[in-house]
């Protein structure tokens, strides 16, 4: 059993021993593949077809499962390491010490982008990406959106999304008016102000590759994820009687039959259903 | 010589294509199988000039474009959206908005907003030349 921290809490010995184990991740070529994986699954609601790791009700174990098997990998290496997570409601600056040298490095330059302290900086040597999409092969930020500012997600609007009761809701997509899955992962309609909220929002705060399909190229995507995994954890101690939605395969005339996931159904590319992802316990804790 | 697919077949075709192949290598394994399907009659959709496209989610034709912003040549055009000449991988909501590759967290109404909004997001990076499918 290991227990997945906040990274404001991580020691220094703690922070180096993550950092070191992703390096070695990425040279082993490892890393890559799960960019690549993300890349794949990655299916929006207007083509046909089965999506499983966004814009769907399984949206939240699809990425328990990722970041699971992900946390193996990095086990692999160093059975000690653990992914922390980033409470992006409080540690909601760059001055963050999540930013700082010794972490994960700091915001863009603002001539191209490039991050270009802490070790995923491309000058450091041991970050390169080479993934087909852009010509670039540097790591990208861009905080807060510098030509059009926006803030990350604040306490209230979290709450916005926690407080529903409803796991999700038909049409189990990226339009579904309800539920806590499409409140927190960010699609649901607004003004330009308030769309793109929470999940989403954190995506577009950061930018660079953190915006794109291939986010996983930034480390902060696995602090991320782990929060949002922690949040999910926190909705289901708040609505005890509430369950993953949906509970039975879709019927034939639902027009959403072979998109989205039920819960006994298996996701790919793992055989896993998100019945055996609704808790975590028997594999890892959070410090909170 | 076939006659060349109506917008509609090859519309469909797209669509065909993209979805099955999502964005990485599956899209050209499959390529074949659609050629072969007699429902989906005609050439895969190959540009005359310029690079290869991958299979593109196609915009409404009301929506074709061609102009500079940001000191950027941004097209619409039947086979996608293109940056300097490049394609934009480009993906449709249930809402009928868009995705581009270099925004897959936020949408846009319309291919030219998703073109301009990745010209503002990519900060004078160019999109590879083959493009993720070819990866």
């Amino acid at each position: 059993m290991h227990i997945r921290k906040n990274q404001r809490n991580l020691t220094s010995a703690e922070k180096k021993r993550f950092v070191t184990t992703v390096l070695e991740l990425k040279r082993q070529g490892r890393y890559d593949e799960f960019v690549r994986q993300h890349v794949q699954y990655y299916r929006t609601d207007g083509d046909a077809g089965l999506r499983a790791a966004h814009m769907a009700p399984s949206f939240l174990p699809w990425h328990r499962k990722y970041l699971l098997e992900f946390e193996r990998a990095l086990q692999r290496i160093d059975p000690k390491v653990t992914v922390p997570y980033w409470d992006w409601t409080t540690d909601n600056t760059p001055a963050a010490s999540l930013w700082s040298e010794d972490f994960l490095g700091g915001d863009g330059r603002s001539s191209d982008g490039q991050v270009t302290t802490g070790a995923f900086a491309y000058g450091a040597g041991n970050w390169t990406i080479n993934d087909g999409v852009l010509e670039r092969k540097f790591l990208v930020r861009a905080f807060g959106r510098p030509t059009s500012p926006i803030a990350l997600p604040t306490k209230d609007e979290l709450a916005w999304a926690m407080d529903e009761s409803v796991y999700d809701a038909a049409p189990w997509d990226s339009t579904a008016p309800r539920g806590f899955r499409n409140r927190l992962e960010g699609w649901t309609a607004g003004s330009d102000r308030t769309r793109w909220r929470n999940h989403n929002r954190v995506h577009r705060w950061v930018g660079g590759q953190m915006l794109g399909a291939t986010a996983p190229h930034d480390p902060v995507f696995w602090l991320h994820h782990a929060f949002v995994d922690l949040l999910w954890d926190r909705w289901q101690k708040k609505h005890p009687k509430a369950t993953y939605l949906p509970q039975r395969r879709l019927g034939g005339d639902d027009p959403q039959r072979g998109q989205a996931i039920s819960v006994d159904e298996p996701m790919p590319p793992w055989r896993t259903k998100p019945s055996e992802m609704l808790s975590h316990r028997s594999l890892y804790r959070y410090d909170a | 010589m076939p006659p060349p697919p109506s917008s509609r077949s090859r519309r469909l075709f797209l669509r065909a294509a993209f979805a099955l192949g999502a964005i990485g290598g599956t899209a050209a394994a499959l390529l074949p199988v659609l050629r072969a399907d007699p429902r989906e009659a005609g050439p895969p959709p190959t540009e005359a000039a310029g690079p290869p496209a991958e299979p593109a989610e196609p915009i409404e034709r009301a929506e074709l474009f061609d102009e500079m912003y940001g000191g950027r040549h941004i097209q619409g055009t039947d086979a996608g959206v293109r940056i300097d000449g490049r394609p934009l991988h480009v993906m449709r909501r249930a809402d009928g908005s868009y995705l581009s590759v270099v925004n897959h967290y936020e949408s846009f109404p319309t291919a030219l907003a998703t073109a301009r909004a990745a010209v503002d997001d990519l900060g004078g990076a160019q999109l590879s030349l083959a493009g993720p499918a070819s990866h």
